[in-house]
């Protein structure tokens, strides 16, 4: 193989394929990324068996052919060289890669291409049309409500599920629950509905950042494996298998109080009262209380802690009900705030010890669910 | 300068049998759990017993080699707790910084204008009058000192060591009664033929910070009997457990999952009474050939319900636990401690 290629290019593409590449694995190969020439271009491909990242990156190739190199020396090397050039070199009998930019030169030592997993890539099957700025608005809305331990599979994943022209993300950890809807461009004929992994997601999310057409989404037929075809990447994920929670459930029909507060007034006064919470599991008090004679309606965001001691802020609110006092998680509340996207945040109650769901006022594809703090006497 | 009191109980356990039971007096007598047969560990051995070479932690059936005429009790810990607290009492009546570090053993810190001498003097009168129990007192300008003192003149001791003759006092001492210096510690510092804590105060600090760090420093302040670590009054425990041996080196799955669930139960009921929830649960195993494995699972929330610590606990056991290889030992332990507050995450059901 040998092959040039712009150091931007490579550090980039390199970037975007890190997060595939297994950190602790027993299989060497898994820590390596691949590097290959494919019809003029360079594939860079990286995966842990549970995700697999493929890029292709423009360059110039003198000679054909593809090894595998630990992605942490490459990806460090390449970082710091100049803004040049590379030139790259395999000599297939020691699997050893020559690399050459401006002043700098690096053999690195590579395990042969044969040995790195054949990365699945999926038939000419249905394909879901996903436009790339909704996708990225629904990943970022629903993965953060997602599981990190393993205790249940499932709810490290997201319930996606496509019917018609909706599509439907949800994704709940036992205390909380994101759901956001979104209509597609292109109708699917048959209903799709599985599980993926939110890491996979957020991957997704991630890399998209430039993408400007359409994502295209494929199941495979056997339905164990996800694709998304982005420009030049390529990302498939295994999917989480197991049934999902039946989550509309847990969204509340009805509620008492209706409280409707500025999203960055709120997002201010939870970050101040954050700071006491820490030492009292995080716990932060909201006291809704409706207008009176005396004034408008106002919400009061408290945290008390034994230690360092506590505080009060107080917001407007447009109240629609009856006076509330629930406490919530400071950090549940900070991540449906941010990712809100929405000036506006209405919060509807039903009791201290019932789910508060939180929906962006104004728009009605967006709906999350948290499960109070019980704060005993 | 500051005034502190060491106190150690002699023989605590032993003496609060003894004393429960007159007939035991005179009498080599072992407090240890389990047969001499079995695999029991001498937790407290009377002065009597200790004659014979038998001394706590050593094997149960090791100490009845030695000392075969010896009467083994099984141990009551929740007398002695009781008799300890009532000696911790008395502590308190002389000041309020007391700091308790085990069972039988504590610190009190006398404010200087006070006599100190006096009051340790007092306090031995007292817990022997009052409570019977014999115990030693030293008083000393630190912690360190006057641990080391207590210990040089156990059982039944008393010792003031006069501020500015620290380390005059501690210089003919052996060095493993300096706290920290251990197997490991000692065979480093042999290359400069340290004995004796006098030995060790010669050596520079610098040589003893190039072999040993930070702790190079400790082990050079120790050995003047230098030391300003304060009286801690109360600690917030780092984590809870309990570990059983078994009798026999066993494979039978229900036995040893009895036993964690037990133990598990045991766990739970210790937190709660301590007013903390565990994020990290913590399971022990041995095999038959002292190869040691911890395994540990971590909640998303603090618990200290029994019922979810065994789950935890029998998870990790299967997962981890081939009946294949017998189990010499089995613990559970509860890490990760936060107040239990009053505050508690809702969960959805579903």
């Amino acid at each position: 193989m040998k092959v040039s290629c712009l150091q931007e290019n490579l550090a980039k593409g390199l970037s975007i394929i890190s997060r595939a590449v297994a950190s602790r694995s027993t299989l060497p190969v898994l820590g390596n990324v691949l590097i290959a020439t494919d019809q003029g271009r360079l594939k860079l491909a990286a995966t842990n068996l549970e995700l697999a990242v493929t890029c292709w990156i423009g360059a110039k190739v003198d000679e054909d052919g593809a090894t595998t190199v630990p992605a942490r020396v490459l990806g460090d090397f390449v970082n710091s060289l100049p803004p040049e050039r590379i030139d790259m070199e395999l000599n297939v009998r020691t699997q050893t890669l020559h690399l050459k930019c401006a002043r700098y030169d690096a053999n690195i030592k590579g395990i042969d291409a044969s040995e790195f997993p054949i990365i699945p890539t999926i038939g000419d099957g249905k394909r879901i049309s996903l436009e790339p700025e909704t996708l990225r608005e629904m990943i970022e809305q629903v993965t953060f409500a997602a599981a990190t331990d393993e205790s249940r599979p499932v709810l490290t994943g997201v319930a996606a599920k496509f019917e018609k022209d909706k599509v439907t993300f949800a994704a709940a950890d036992g205390f909380r629950l994101s759901v956001r809807n979104a209509t597609l461009t292109a109708p699917v004929d048959q209903p799709v509905s599985v599980i993926i992994p939110a890491k996979a997601l957020q991957e997704v999310g991630r890399v998209s950042g430039d993408q400007e057409e359409a994502i295209e989404m494929a199941v495979t037929e056997n339905r164990s494996q996800v694709l998304f075809r982005l420009t030049n990447i390529e990302i498939v994920s295994q999917l989480i298998d197991g049934v999902f929670p039946d989550f509309t459930r847990i969204i509340p029909e009805s509620h008492a109080t209706r409280t409707v507060v500025s999203t960055a007034e709120l997002q201010n006064a939870v970050k101040a009262s954050s700071v006491f919470a820490r030492e009292s599991m995080n716990t932060i008090r909201l006291q809704v209380a409706p207008a009176n004679e005396l004034g408008g309606g106002k919400m009061t965001i408290t945290a008390t802690s034994a230690e360092s001691g506590d505080n009060v802020g107080d917001i407007d609110a447009t109240v629609d009900g009856e006076s509330v006092e629930i406490a919530f998680n400071a950090r549940y509340l900070a991540d449906v705030l941010n990712n809100l996207r929405a000036p506006q945040i209405a919060i509807e109650t039903s009791g201290s010890s019932s789910p508060g769901v939180f929906k962006a006022v104004g728009r009605d594809d967006f709906t999350h669910v948290i499960m109070p703090m019980h704060v005993g006497k | 300068m500051r005034q502190i009191i060491h106190l150690d109980l002699d023989a605590f356990f032993a003496s609060v049998e003894t004393l429960l039971n007159p007939e035991l007096r005179g009498k080599p007598l072992i407090v240890a759990m389990g047969n001499p047969q079995g695999r029991g560990v001498v937790s407290t051995a009377s002065y009597e017993a200790r004659r014979f070479g038998v001394h706590s932690a050593m094997p149960l059936r090791a100490a009845a080699r030695l000392c075969p005429q010896a009467i083994i009790v099984p141990p009551r810990h929740r007398v002695y707790s009781e008799y300890s607290q009532r000696v911790m009492n008395v502590l308190h009546e002389y000041s309020p910084l007391v700091g308790q570090v085990s069972i039988d053993e504590a610190y009190v810190e006398i404010p200087a204008e006070q006599d100190a001498a006096r009051i340790a003097r007092e306090i031995q009168q007292r817990i022997k009058t009052e409570i019977e129990l014999d115990c030693t007192l030293a008083v000393a300008s630190n912690k360190l000192v006057a641990k080391i003192a207590c210990n040089a003149v156990k059982p039944r001791g008393f010792v003031v060591v006069p501020p500015g003759a620290e380390a005059q006092f501690l210089a003919p001492l052996p060095i493993e009664e300096l706290p920290g210096a251990g197997k490991v510690t000692r065979a480093k510092l042999a290359r400069w033929n340290v004995k004796t804590i006098g030995d060790l105060a010669r050596v520079s600090a610098e040589e003893l910070r190039t072999e040993f760090g930070k702790w190079g420093s400790y082990l050079h302040e120790g050995a003047l009997g230098r030391d300003d670590s304060p009286v801690v009054t109360e600690s917030k425990p780092k984590s809870v457990s309990q570990e059983n041996t078994f009798e026999r080196d066993t494979r039978d799955v229900a036995q040893v999952e009895k036993l964690l669930a037990e133990m598990s139960a045991g766990v739970a009921r210790d937190l709660k009474r301590e007013g903390y929830a565990a994020r990290t649960i913590v399971l022990k195993l041995r095999y038959g050939d002292f190869t040691t494995l911890t395994r540990q699972t971590t909640l998303r929330v603090p618990t200290d319900d029994g019922d979810e610590m065994r789950a935890c606990a029998l998870q990790l056991l299967r997962q981890h636990w081939s009946p294949r290889r017998a189990l010499r030992l089995i613990g559970v332990g509860a890490h990760n401690l936060s107040e239990a507050s009053s505050a508690r995450q809702l969960e959805f059901r579903m």
